[in-house]
């Protein structure tokens, strides 16, 4: 009867080491099904995202950079430098444009080097890095000036195989750019105005989405940083949304947006969704705050290029959650209607 | 008034703060850089003037910019007049340092043979369509190339394409038109994928091919 047990013991633990290790190998190949694979025929990155240059007179800039090929295929890459400037959304996204033919001849200025060694073309095995160093000389009389333009790396043609030549095809390239602000003999003067600061003036609940553009008179490049103070009806202070340093071109103007977490991009996907402006609905600043009730006061404070000089602006706004309201006047409604109809049963019985 | 007093003083104290970033050197772009996995000294540039360059201090070592394409060749095989190919590739980008990103489109001829005859691109059914605006495509008719963008996931597809066989037209470099947006979006942390759909009809008419040209995709974070 034990040596019996003892089987069954055996059998049953056996049986149990086959399920744990068929569900183990279910769960890691899901786990692994899961995750993001890049295997794909082009698959290239670079860093830093962006690169932002303060240059005098007879300066030798130097900033080093990082391009990866992220696929199982060698990939070779041309290198070229293109003038941009910012798009008409005005929050910092960019438009190529032809180059300047001042910025043509200012480009024997511009080298990209790998170990000393100026480079055009880049050959990257599979999975392979490279690093490199974006080197500029500035002239020893420049003229005050700011030059804005990409690095861009982009793709060779991959030659199809012989037997198809004979197809018609679309060769396709991928590029990634850095874009590179460059000012030279920035006076830092401060010609910045808050162009717009306004918010819905009656709102339902949070998240709240700001407006905030400001606007650069100066004819050089300006750094703004700053924050957005919300306060309750009592003057408590319940919100504060520190502003990532943005660099708004001169004479330009540009949205300021706040660093947004996936929570807030969900919220703006389901408006944009319904929305044919999708771009003004992304130019916000978005206070998460859900529960709101009374009125509010939201005001601006920036500073321009790390001065102690601030800009404020306030702005004030109500919030009223009428569905919860409504709602809660019609459950007493139900509720006192419930009672007196008790009531009178029980006075009846 | 007791119940505006519970709800008014019942918010996260500084419910959304943000890290203010602050300008570090160059020589720590090293340390926080998404592709460095060891030091590599000999790779490592001296930097000239290191007060000169900035970068932010919110940079993380897993923070990166990547375009990811899954076909660098689209074939179309053998052209049949009247009968429309639509061939496809998926297109995933990943952006977690920059507010916003955009993916720009552009070729640099239409499709074109070795005798010099190209095949235009399309201006829908209605003659309306363009790079900038879309336009239905369902009639066999109606000749040329066109592309249309479907979100696979995220939303950064650019508007237009909102109704099933609407198509663009991919901008022309050599007519000087410029690249436009494909993707426009923000800085997230899971990748963003589309799927990228060519459409090619040709009339009989047509000479016979091959038709080539290259088409170039180009990602570029806000500044």
């Amino acid at each position: 009867m034990t040596f019996l047990n003892w089987r069954t013991i055996e059998y049953d633990e056996l049986d149990m080491q086959k399920i744990l290790s068929v569900s183990f190998l279910i769960l890691i190949s899901l786990w692994s099904s899961s995750q993001k694979t890049f295997a794909e025929q082009i698959s290239i990155g670079a860093y830093p995202p962006r690169i932002i240059f303060d240059a005098s007179p007879s300066d030798e800039l130097s900033a080093p950079l990082e391009v990866q090929n992220f696929s199982e295929v060698p990939v070779t890459l041309s290198v070229s430098f293109q003038q941009f400037r910012q798009s008409e959304s005005e929050n910092g996204t960019i438009n190529f444009i032809e180059n300047t033919e001042e910025f043509r001849s200012f480009l024997k200025n511009i080298e990209l080097t790998d170990q000393g060694v100026s480079v055009q073309r880049l050959l990257l095995a599979p999975k392979q890095k490279k690093s490199l160093n974006l080197q500029i000389s500035i002239d020893s009389n420049p003229q005050p000036k700011d030059y804005n333009f990409s690095i861009v790396f982009t793709t060779s043609e991959q030659l199809p195989v012989t037997d198809d030549i004979k197809n018609t095809r679309i060769h396709v390239y991928g590029s990634v750019a850095v874009p590179v602000l460059l000012t030279i003999g920035n006076q830092h003067t401060q010609e910045i105005t808050i162009e717009k600061f306004s918010t819905f003036p009656f709102v339902q609940n949070g998240p709240v989405p700001f407006i905030l553009k400001v606007h650069n008179a100066s004819a050089q490049r300006a750094a703004v940083t700053g924050t957005l103070n919300i306060t309750n009806m009592f003057g408590q202070k319940i919100g504060k949304i520190v502003l990532p340093k943005t660099y708004i071109l001169g004479e330009s103007s540009r949205y300021i947006l706040n660093a947004v977490s996936s929570e807030y991009t969900d919220y703006i996907r389901k408006i944009a969704q319904s929305s044919s402006n999708k771009t003004s609905l992304i130019n916000n600043i978005i206070w998460g705050e859900k529960v709101l009730l009374g009125p509010y006061a939201a005001t601006i404070s920036l500073s321009v290029n790390d001065s102690a000089t601030l800009f404020t602006r306030t702005i004030y706004f109500f919030a009223l959650p009428y569905s919860i309201i409504i709602g809660l006047i019609l459950g007493i409604v139900f509720f006192l209607f419930l009672r007196k109809r008790v009531k009178r049963y029980l006075e009846k019985n | 008034m007791f119940f505006l007093f519970f709800i008014g003083t019942n918010h996260h104290i500084y419910a959304n703060t943000e890290k203010l970033q602050d300008n570090i050197t160059i020589d720590q772009l090293q340390e926080i850089s998404p592709f460095q996995e060891k030091p590599e000294p000999q790779n490592t540039p001296t930097p000239l003037v290191e007060s000169k360059v900035t970068i932010d201090k919110s940079l993380k070592k897993s923070d990166t910019l990547m375009l990811s394409i899954s076909n660098n060749l689209i074939y179309f095989g053998d052209l049949t007049p009247t009968n429309p190919l639509i061939r496809t590739h998926t297109i995933s980008v990943i952006n977690l340092l920059s507010p916003m990103y955009n993916l720009f489109i552009s070729e640099n001829h239409p499709l074109i043979n070795a005798n010099g005859s190209f095949i235009p691109n399309t201006t829908c059914d209605n003659g309306a369509c363009t790079e900038y605006t879309a336009g239905i495509w369902d009639s066999t008719l109606t000749f040329g190339l066109g592309y249309r963008c479907e979100n696979i996931d995220g939303y950064d597809c650019e508007n237009g394409f909102y109704y099933d066989q609407t198509y663009k037209q991919i901008p022309d470099e050599s007519k000087n038109k410029k690249s436009i947006s494909l993707m426009e979006g923000l800085k997230e942390n899971n990748p963003k994928s589309i799927n990228m759909l060519y459409k090619l009809n040709t009339s009989a008419s047509q000479q016979s091919g091959p038709y080539t040209n290259i088409v170039t995709y180009t990602l570029t974070p806000s500044f």
